[in-house]
């Protein structure tokens, strides 16, 4: 079966609609906490990342 | 923190608690009631809608209650779904009360979910006083035995609702970054005592993941305050007062950069540490507790206890509380070990 665009949208209202979790409660509050908590993890990671990178460069040209 | 198996453990403590947080229902709880002011000697429907019950599924018993004493029972229960229901009152000619007003609380009992009630829920108003009349009529019930609920939740709490799960992924950034905080302020002294170049680097890398996790703190909270208390900033003081103790943790690092001889930077931003730490204690701990607050655990709320933190979040937490220290300290021990290769190949 294709799902379109308008399929997930369909998909996502109902849920919203029926779900006992997702029809009230503020639940979306907490997802979006926890992706602000992850992303600013991996931006961290990144950030570190990058630094090492940087680093290997220094000592490859060193060599 | 170069063990294979404390690494292991973050790990473990920190999906444990993000899967356990998330996957818990609320317990049973009561959103709304209409009308919420009714007039006494007359019938009322009272029309309510609950959250994660099971009201269509078993028999249902509503009590209204102005304090433990005084009880009237439902005369009729009408639901319409697990989560909706209409409920008949008989409300007396008198309250038991010599004011024009009581406030009563709706209490719902049934087998599956056992007792749930919304405190002062209800405004009853009296054209008449007549106390002892009032008593008589409001002290004919009593409420029954409760049934234990088939199954344990975190607590509803209005307005929290299910954000309540936001203890988890808010509160440990706090925790891990005073024990970050604690850390770096005693690596300073140790320099300080005996000058090491290697304290001096943990320092920076401990002051660094700490005001990290401040950050990552402030976020979080004004996320969490938008839905709760209406706005991101609200001025509150613990916000205000933690926004200043990071700002001085962010001078540090203007510091760090700032100094070209390596001996007079360590020395100073050391010191600095010292400093940042010990006016860092008073602005989180002592003076949100002196003024008014919206957090709780200031201006006399309660805290870390009672309906905000009970034995079924405290599994979740402090276990997260220990996972999100030990994440704190893998990166620090990252960040420790870079700075220690850049001044290798400085040298």
């Amino acid at each position: 079966m294709e799902l379109t665009f308008i399929d997930f949208q369909t998909i996502i209202l109902s849920i919203n609609r029926n779900s006992s979790l997702y029809s009230s409660g503020k639940i979306y509050v907490v997802i979006i906490v926890i992706t602000v908590v992850l992303c600013g993890f991996f931006l961290y990671l990144f950030n570190l990342d990058k630094k090492l990178k940087s680093l290997e460069n220094k000592i490859k040209s060193n060599e | 923190m170069n063990n294979i198996w404390v690494k292991v453990l973050t790990v473990i403590l920190i999906t444990y608690t993000f899967i356990c947080g998330m996957l818990r229902p609320l317990n049973p709880g009561i959103m709304e009631v209409t009308p919420s002011r009714i007039e006494s000697g007359q019938q009322v429907e009272l029309s309510i809608s609950t959250y994660n019950t099971h009201l269509d599924q078993t028999d249902n018993i509503a009590y209204l209650s102005i304090d433990s004493l005084n009880n009237i029972k439902a005369i009729s229960f009408k639901a319409q779904s697990s989560n909706e229901a209409k409920i008949t009152f008989n409300i007396p000619n008198f309250l038991p009360d010599n004011a024009k007003f009581s406030s009563a609380s709706l209490i719902l009992v049934n087998n599956i979910d056992g007792g749930f009630a919304r405190p002062s829920s209800i405004t009853i108003g009296q054209d008449s006083v007549n106390i002892v009349a009032g008593k008589e009529l409001w002290e004919k019930e009593k409420i029954g035995h409760i049934p234990e609920p088939t199954s344990r939740g975190f607590p509803f709490r209005l307005i929290l609702e299910e954000t309540i799960r936001n203890i988890y992924y808010h509160v440990p950034f706090w925790f891990a970054m005073i024990f970050l905080f604690s850390c770096s302020v005693f690596f300073s002294i140790k320099y300080l005592v005996k000058p090491n170049e290697n304290d001096a680097l943990k320092v920076y890398a401990f002051n660094r993941v700490g005001l990290f996790y401040g950050i990552m703190g402030l976020i979080t909270g004004a996320i969490w305050a938008k839905n709760t208390w209406g706005q991101y900033w609200s001025g509150d003081i613990k916000q205000n007062m933690t926004a200043i103790a990071l700002l001085i943790y962010a001078a540090y690092f203007i510091l760090w950069k700032s100094f070209r001889d390596d001996q007079v930077r360590l020395r100073i931003s050391s010191v600095f540490t010292i400093f940042a730490y010990v006016a860092m204690i008073p602005l989180i701990f002592v003076i949100p507790r002196l003024y008014d607050s919206l957090h709780p655990g200031n201006g006399g709320n309660p805290a870390l206890g009672g309906e905000d933190l009970d034995n079924t979040m405290r599994m979740v937490f402090y276990p997260g509380v220990i996972g999100f220290i030990l994440l704190g300290i893998w990166l620090t021990g990252l960040f420790y070990r870079m700075s220690k290769i850049e001044n290798y190949l400085k040298q």
